[in-house]
């Protein structure tokens, strides 16, 4: 398979892989698109973990996933592709104690083998199959009682469920730290993740069954642009900057500015007023605010503080 | 349907009666504000318990800071708190929500973009959170949330003429339960019912952005936060 690339099997191609009995099974579960979600269940918090996390990876290797939900696969409660790496990750999510690998009807054990053997056909060849649970301790169990049969490909891991977001952030730093990254803020408060974790929900809500991590991005940006970090550099950032705009805001007295993560970040009065700017350096936004701050020609902050949102 | 609290004494009917006339000028509907924010200093510390060397800390949001929340510093000036032990925040929150086709909330989140914040330990004070209208309690949570993530204050005071029925146990739930101890609320009225636009009815008579007269709320600078910046920093 090295060299080729990886494809899509359609029900056709699978039948002929798996057979009827696995087909119907595939039909049966797949409804993506047709069930609207209902307040942030646990599937959604999962997904939005998971986007901000795969940004990060798309930051570090220029390599865009495809995220998906419910669509055409035996895992399916969350999926993640990133074909050019030949690499699948697919997750079932349970949120309660009473799972097993063999229980139901296909059991997890018998999905994970059909999945495992489709995405080997389409040509993946970094396959990792996750049982994700939301009891630690079941988890535990799950870990110590994978199937010989797929225990090559699969895990159990825990992901724990709290409606409230915000404490679901204060007991789980490493939740909070996938968010932590894709937040505009470098030192992000729990509250700043949160909403930045209800509009990859929302972003993912509206795009979902299938879409890709920077298509997730955008939407988010489009939905609000003042949560998401910038993905380009805080030096190409710096360059959108008119020199004239920059020698303006270091002469004015008691104040201070400077980029990161692609935002304008500001204070005044040793920080007694200080702020983010809601639209990044690349935006025709941020263009706009720089013409403005020149045009008044300040030689004080409250000059232009208004400017300054 | 709206029911007066034990809070609503005096003028204050009429007063909340102005506010939800739609004929009611932004002039008067920012003097009447500003008068419910006077009422409301007397309530808040009937429950607030603020002992002698507590700081109180008034936390409010852009649009109200001129009006009701300047009516609350006035007010609790007159009530005898030491100006030195009285400290202002203020917050600019960008308010983003999505719908779907069936009119669901995708999402409702109230960023931070800008505060201002005087020199405050949150731990040894009693935070007084004002709002002109607590519905679904976003921008109460935001705002809180962002000033008491690693300390806790002595107590919450969350307060807002009108609140929508259950917005108490929904900013409560919200945090855990060690926090949400701390919280105690006062508003004036209590109403249960919501437009298709999404604002309380009567409420505070519609959005209060467009009944303030505000065209763009985040360009602007209270007049509040000018007065106190200039004095306390001297510049």
């Amino acid at each position: 398979m090295e060299g080729s690339t990886v494809r899509r099997l359609d029900e056709e191609a699978i039948c002929d892989l798996l057979g009827e009995d696995a087909l119907r099974s595939l039909r049966a579960r797949n409804r993506g698109g047709e069930n609207a979600y209902k307040g942030y269940s646990y599937e959604e918090v999962f997904a939005s973990h998971q986007i901000a996390q795969s940004a990060k990876n798309y930051f570090e290797d220029g390599v865009d996933g495809e995220a998906e939900w419910q669509s055409n696969t035996f895992v399916d409660d969350f999926v993640i592709r990133r074909d050019p790496e030949k690499e699948f990750k697919g997750y079932q999510l349970k949120n309660t104690e009473n799972v097993s690998w063999e229980n139901g009807s296909p059991s997890i054990e018998t999905d994970f083998q059909r999945q495992f053997t489709c995405s080997t056909e389409e040509g993946y060849e970094d396959i990792l199959l996750r049982l994700v649970c939301s009891s630690q301790k079941r988890t535990k169990e799950l870990s110590e009682s994978i199937p010989d049969s797929i225990e090559s490909y699969s895990e159990a891991i825990h992901f724990p469920y709290k409606p409230q977001f915000l404490l679901l952030l204060e007991e789980n730093d490493w939740i909070a730290e996938a968010f932590g990254w894709l937040s505009k803020h470098p030192a992000p408060k729990r509250i700043e993740m949160s909403n930045l974790a209800g509009v990859l929900i929302g972003a993912w809500r509206l795009l979902s069954p299938q879409a890709t991590i920077s298509s997730i991005l955008d939407k988010a940006r489009d939905m609000s642009p003042t949560l998401v970090r910038s993905l380009r550099s805080d030096e190409e950032a710096e360059m959108q900057l008119i020199p004239e705009f920059k020698e303006l805001l270091s002469n004015l007295p008691h104040f201070e500015f400077s980029i990161e993560r692609g935002f304008l970040q500001w204070s005044f009065g040793s920080g007694s007023t200080s702020g983010v700017l809601s639209n990044d350096c690349f935006s025709d936004a941020f263009q706009k605010i720089q013409m403005n701050v020149i045009g008044a020609n300040p030689t004080s902050f409250e000059e232009i503080e208004g400017l300054l949102v | 349907m709206r029911t007066l609290t034990p809070y609503a004494e005096g003028d204050t009917a009429r007063l909340l009666a102005v506010l939800s006339d739609e004929k009611t000028t932004p002039d008067t509907y920012k003097q009447t504000m500003t008068a419910l924010g006077r009422l409301m200093a007397t309530n808040v510390l009937k429950i607030a318990q603020v002992e002698r060397h507590d700081t109180v800390c008034v936390v409010c949001t852009v649009e109200d800071a001129d009006f009701l929340a300047k009516g609350l510093v006035d007010g609790l000036e007159a009530e005898g708190v030491d100006a030195d032990h009285l400290k202002l925040i203020c917050f600019w929150n960008e308010r983003v929500h999505s719908f779907t086709g069936s009119d669901e909330k995708v999402f409702d989140v109230a960023p931070i973009i800008k505060e201002y914040k005087e020199d405050v330990n949150i731990d040894e004070s009693v935070l007084i959170v004002i709002k002109s209208i607590i519905s679904g309690a976003c921008v109460v949570k935001t705002n809180l949330s962002a000033l008491i993530e690693t300390t806790l204050p002595k107590r919450v005071v969350v307060a807002a003429p009108v609140m929508l029925e259950g917005a108490e146990a929904k900013l409560a739930s919200e945090f855990s339960s060690d926090t949400a101890q701390l919280f105690q609320y006062v508003t004036f009225a209590l109403d249960t019912d919501k437009g298709d636009d999404d604002n309380v009815i009567p409420g505070i008579g519609g959005s209060v952005y467009e009944r303030l007269g505000f065209d763009d709320k985040n360009a602007y600078v209270p007049e509040i936060v000018k007065n106190r910046r200039r004095d306390a920093l001297g510049i």
